[in-house]
Formats: C-alpha cells, structure tokens, sequence
C-alpha cells in the first residue's frame, strides 16, 4: 500500500466510511506488526501493541481536524511510541522470553554452515540478532527490513534526515556482517 | 578530490551491496511474521472498551452523535437505574431532614444535679430528661425514664410514679369514671403494677 493510498483511505474513513477504514487496517497492519515485532522478541505483546496503534488510529480519524502529511509515518511513530511506552513498564510486568545471549548461543553456530543457514532462517535469532544494537540502529533496520520502509519515510518517522537514516543504517549493517555473516552471503 | 570521491563511491557501493544481501537474506524470515487474524471487529470492540468509556456505557449514543451526561454515566458505572437513584437520594435526603429538625435528645449531656446523701458524692447522675425535682422535662412524660437503653434511678422512677398518682387522683373524664371510687388497694396494685413496669423496662 503506497502513501497516496493510505491518504486516500484515510480521508475516506475520516468521512465516516468504515470500508475504508477496513483496509486501511488490512493493508497496515502487517507490516507495522512486523516492526513492532522486530523490537518486541513476544509475538502477543507485539500484537496487542498493534491493535492499541490501530484503536488510537480510528479515534484520531474520528475527529473532522486535518489528517498529517503522511498517515504512514504517522502511524509508525505511534507504534514507535507505543513500544517506547512498553519498555517504560516495570520490569516485573515484561515478559520473559529468555535473555539475548540464551537465544542467540543456541541458535547462532558460526563454526557449522548448515547450522547458520537455519539459524538465519529463524525469526527469534534474527530479533535476538537485533538487540546487540544501539536502540536507534534497530529501530531503522525494523522499518527499512522488517517493514520494507524507504529512507525517506524512516527520516520522517524518526525525525531524522534522510542521509542520517543511511549512516545509522551503514552502522548497523557493520555490526549485523560481523556477528552474524550468514545474513550476508 | 578525486580519490576521496572515490572512496565515498566505493563506500555507498559497499553500503548498497551489504543493504541488498541482508535484504535478501531476510525477507524469507520476515515473511513468516505474520500476526494472528485479529477482525476490525475486535478492534473497535477494544477501543471502545478500553479507550472510551462513555462508548461502552452509552454506545448507540455515541453511534448517534449525542453525547450522554455526565449524571447518566455516573449511573450507569453504579450499574443503577434512574429511579432507583432517585428513591435513594429523596430517601437520604428526608433523613437528613429529620435528623436536623429532631435532634436526638439523647446525646445530651446529663445534668448534675446535688446528691441526697452528702457522705457518698456532690453530685450524681439524674436520667436524661429528669429535672433535678424529679419532674420529666420532655414533652412527653416518662418515655426517657421507660426507655429500656438508660439506666433508672428508682428515686427519679418514684417520684414519677407519685407525679402519675397525683394526675389520677385530679382525673376525672366524660365518661362518668370516677377515680375517687378506688380503693386503696386497687391503687397500691396499680402502683405496683406500674412499678413492675418500670423495673422490667429497666432490665
């Protein structure tokens, strides 16, 4: 779903037209899960994130005041807000899923190809992979290849400049080619 | 100049290639994130009972445009109807009524009053109600002193009793009843009837 589409089905269901709301959520919400995903390692706290984004999304268009330039960006800075939100729980109510290093060590075997090949098969080692980085360098490797996000949109969403987005990005490859060099054959 | 453009080159070639591969690689694994079908059913369904409670007191209300009050949604939190909050609230505030317009006579404090035996104490309790001569200061005579909750003093009771006497001797009614027409004994009986009275209603 392109930035014109979501315009559109966005203006529409500020008219009233639940259709259009309908697949504005359909088309959306999929990929913004994934992001959300690639922050939160538990697959239910990711959807129940989501599905606050969306309920937050069809009350702002309830309201007759003028849509953001770009709803999409829009819509990942709640989900971004939403996880910032998660992390700031106490930690007793996060769920455990095991530490970075169980999953990544039972997973990530350097020294056997077939091994590393699954292993870059598996979503849990991917995520795990992840959380070795710096919090914004995840953030853009969730939306540019987690969600499929062009530079110019993550810039928007994070409030960067489109070639700060690509240094962080370059920075963060580095470090992915060095931990995990499966991911880069 | 040259060479340094180069390598800026060189890098964004590295960047892209590197961008490309982990791409690649990763979308097969990304592809299999796929959330559990949630209906925009169960959404608004969320919002609404999460989000918006006045949505999920008043739901068509809000379906309709018309924003319900906040005394309405206060009932409807309480889970209550209309009616019934009203009773309770007339029903309260009758009660207020009464207790400003009757006060209780009870919570006042007793009177101390000079004792008839100077050895024991100064001053003693009389009953609420009892004046110091032994006559009943309420409007309506012995029901303080008949009142099972407070402790009777048998002097006070006595003298009531002689107050009553003194009102049957006076009595004399339409109906052709003569109190003096009593003997003596039917008096004493009557006394002690009334006495008895008093001592059971003191227990």
């Amino acid at each position: 779903m392109n930035a014109t589409e979501v315009q559109t089905l966005a203006k529409a269901a500020q008219a009233g037209d639940r259709a259009a709301f309908e697949a504005l959520y359909t088309g959306l919400f999929t990929p913004v899960y994934r992001y959300v995903r690639s922050q939160i390692r538990h697959h239910e706290t990711a959807e129940d994130i989501v599905q606050t984004v969306f309920s937050k999304l069809f009350l702002k268009l309830q309201n007759p005041l003028p849509l953001p330039q770009s709803l999409r960006a829009y819509v990942y800075t709640m989900a971004r807000n939403a996880i910032a939100d998660f992390y700031r729980r106490p930690a007793d109510l996060l769920p455990v899923d095991g530490t970075v290093e169980e999953i990544y060590a039972d997973t990530a075997v350097t020294d056997s190809p077939i091994r590393a090949s699954e292993a870059a098969d598996d979503a849990d080692h991917l995520i795990a992979l992840l959380e070795t980085l710096e919090p914004l360098e995840r953030e853009v490797t969730g939306l540019r290849f987690f969600s499929d996000l062009p530079h110019r949109l993550i810039a928007e969403t994070l409030g960067k400049s489109e070639a700060n987005v690509r240094q962080i990005q370059s920075r963060a490859l580095k470090k992915l080619r060095r931990l995990a060099p499966q991911y880069f054959i | 100049m040259n060479h340094s453009h180069h390598l800026n080159n060189s890098d964004q070639k590295t960047d892209a290639l590197r961008e490309t591969q982990f791409l690649a690689r990763t979308q097969r694994v990304v592809a299999k994130l796929k959330p559990s079908p949630r209906t925009l059913n169960q959404i608004l369904e969320h919002t609404f009972v999460t989000t918006v409670p006045e949505a999920r007191l008043t739901g068509e209300d809000i379906a309709q445009g018309t924003a319900s009050s906040p005394l309405s949604s206060l009932f409807a939190m309480l889970s209550i109807s209309k009616p019934l909050a009203f009773a309770v609230f007339g029903a309260v505030l009758v009660l207020g009524a009464a207790v400003v317009m009757f006060p209780d006579r009870s919570s006042r404090a007793p009177i101390p009053v000079a004792s008839s035996d100077p050895e024991t104490s100064t001053f003693r309790e009389m009953p609420t109600g009892v004046t110091s001569d032994g006559a009943d200061s309420a409007d309506t005579p012995g029901t303080d002193a008949a009142s099972p909750t407070r402790p009777v003093d048998s002097n006070a009771a006595s003298a009531t009793i002689a107050l009553i006497t003194d009102d049957l001797d006076s009595f004399d009614n339409d109906d052709g009843y003569d109190d003096s027409l009593l003997s003596e004994d039917e008096v004493d009986s009557l006394l002690i009837t009334l006495d008895s009275d008093v001592d059971e209603n003191s227990l």
